[in-house]
C-alpha cells in the first residue's frame, strides 16, 4: 500500500512541477507589465530568481528518473513533503487567480492578484531550495551506499522469489 | 567511514525535508483558514434603514420629475436639467448599484467593495461626471448657479470618503489574520466602510433630490 502511495506520490509531484512553473511564468509576466519591467531586459536576473528553484528542481526530477535513483524514489517522507510543496504553491497560484474574496484582486484589472502572490513568491523559493538540497543530499547518499550490500538485498529477493 | 557519512547525509537530508514539511504545512493551514476568514459574511443590522431611505429619496425624485414633466416648461436651461436628472435617477436606481443592497443583512467583503465600486464607475463617473458636472463649470446655468459651491463641496467630500473606503477594505488580501484582534479589527473597518458607502449613495441622492425639487421652483416662478 505505501509502496502504491509512494509511487502516486512521486508521479503526481513529477506532472505538478512543470505546470506550476508555467502558472507562475504566467503571473510573473502579467506583473512585471504591470510595473513596466521588461523580462528579457534588466530585470532578468529578477525573473530568473523566481524561475530558478523550479528549474533546478525539475534537472534533479530528470536526474532522478533518468539515472533511477531508488534513495530518492523509495523515500515515502521525501515524495510526501514534495507533494505537500506542490500543492501549496498550486494553492498560492489558484488564490492569485480566483479568489475574489481577496479584494486586490479586483483593483489592478488584471484578474490577478498580484500582492498576495508577491508574498508568497518567498516560501515558494525556499520550500522549493531546500527540497532540492535534500535531493542532492539523498542522491550524493545513494552513490555511497555499499555495493555488497545492494548485492546481498537482490539475492535475497531473489531467493525468495524462487522459494514462491 | 562511509558508513558514517551516508547516516550523516541521510539525518541531513531528512532534516531538511522536515523543516520543509513544517513550511508547507503552515501555509496550507493559514491559506485555508485566510479563505474562510475572508469569504465569512457580516452581520449589518443597518441594512433595512439605508435601503429604504434610498430608495424613498429615489420615488420622491421620481415624483419632482412627473411634476415638471406635467408642467411642460419651455425654458431651455430646466430642460436640459431635466433630461440630465432623468439619465441620473435610471443610474441610480441601476441593477449594480442596488442589487447588493437588496440582498439580506448579510454582506461578503467582495459585496461591499463592489457596491462602493460601482458607487464610483456608476454615479460619481456617469451621472456625476458625465451628466451634472456642469452646474459647477466655469459658466454654470443661470437658474442653478447658487447650488455650485454646496454641490461641489459635497462631491468632492463624497469622492474622497469613498476612495479612502475603498482602499480601507483592500486591507483584507495580503495579510493572514495571524490573530483575533487582527481579524476582528479587520471586521469593523468593514462595517464602518459599508456605512460610508452607504452614506455615499444617500448623500448623492440629497442633492439628486433638490436639484429635483428646485427644478419645480424654477419651473413654477416662471409660470407664474
Amino acid at each position: 500500500m505505501t509502496k502504491i502511495l509512494n509511487k502516486m506520490l512521486y508521479i503526481l509531484k513529477n506532472f505538478m512541477l512543470p505546470l506550476l512553473m508555467i502558472t507562475t511564468i504566467y503571473i510573473i509576466i502579467f506583473m512585471f507589465q504591470r510595473l513596466d519591467k521588461e523580462i528579457f531586459g534588466k530585470n532578468f536576473l529578477e525573473f530568473l530568481s523566481v524561475i530558478a528553484p523550479f528549474l533546478l528542481l525539475i534537472i534533479l526530477c530528470i536526474v532522478n528518473t533518468f539515472l533511477n535513483h531508488e534513495t530518492v524514489k523509495n523515500s515515502f517522507f521525501y515524495n510526501f513533503t514534495s507533494f505537500m510543496v506542490m500543492l501549496v504553491i498550486a494553492i498560492f497560484c489558484y488564490r492569485a487567480l480566483m479568489d475574489k474574496n481577496m479584494l486586490l484582486w479586483h483593483k489592478y484589472g488584471y484578474k490577478i492578484n498580484f500582492n498576495y502572490f508577491s508574498d508568497q513568491i518567498a516560501p515558494m523559493k525556499v520550500m522549493l531550495y531546500v527540497l532540492s538540497f535534500s535531493n542532492i543530499m539523498l542522491i550524493i547518499e545513494g552513490y555511497l551506499k555499499d555495493k555488497k550490500e545492494d548485492f546481498k538485498k537482490v539475492n535475497k529477493k531473489k531467493n525468495q522469489n524462487f522459494v514462491e | 567511514m562511509k558508513k558514517f557519512i551516508r547516516e550523516y547525509l541521510r539525518v541531513i537530508a531528512y532534516t531538511a525535508t522536515g523543516l520543509v514539511f513544517g513550511i508547507a504545512s503552515f501555509y496550507l493551514l493559514m491559506n485555508y483558514y485566510h479563505s474562510e476568514e475572508v469569504s465569512k459574511p457580516l452581520y449589518i443590522s443597518q441594512n433595512d434603514v439605508d435601503y429604504t431611505e434610498y430608495k424613498t429619496k429615489i420615488s420622491k425624485i421620481d415624483e419632482n420629475l412627473k411634476r415638471f414633466d406635467s408642467m411642460k416648461s419651455k425654458n431651455d436651461e430646466l430642460k436640459t436639467m431635466y433630461s440630465k436628472l432623468i439619465s441620473c435617477r435610471t443610474v441610480m436606481d441601476g441593477d449594480k448599484t442596488l442589487s447588493k443592497l437588496k440582498v439580506d443583512n448579510y454582506f461578503k467583503p467582495v459585496d461591499i467593495y463592489q457596491l462602493g465600486s460601482s458607487f464610483q464607475s456608476e454615479v460619481l463617473n456617469i451621472c456625476w461626471a458625465m451628466h451634472l458636472s456642469y452646474l459647477t463649470s466655469d459658466t454654470p446655468p443661470v437658474s442653478f448657479k447658487e447650488y455650485a459651491p454646496y454641490i461641489s463641496s459635497s462631491v468632492k467630500s463624497i469622492t474622497n470618503q469613498i476612495n479612502f473606503a475603498l482602499d480601507e477594505i483592500q486591507n483584507n488580501s495580503s495579510y493572514f489574520y495571524t490573530t483575533n484582534i487582527t481579524s476582528s479589527t479587520i471586521r469593523n473597518y468593514l462595517k464602518s466602510d459599508y456605512s460610508i458607502i452607504t452614506d455615499s449613495y444617500n448623500e448623492f441622492a440629497d442633492i439628486v433630490l433638490e436639484l429635483s425639487e428646485s427644478l419645480n421652483e424654477k419651473a413654477g416662478e416662471i409660470n407664474d
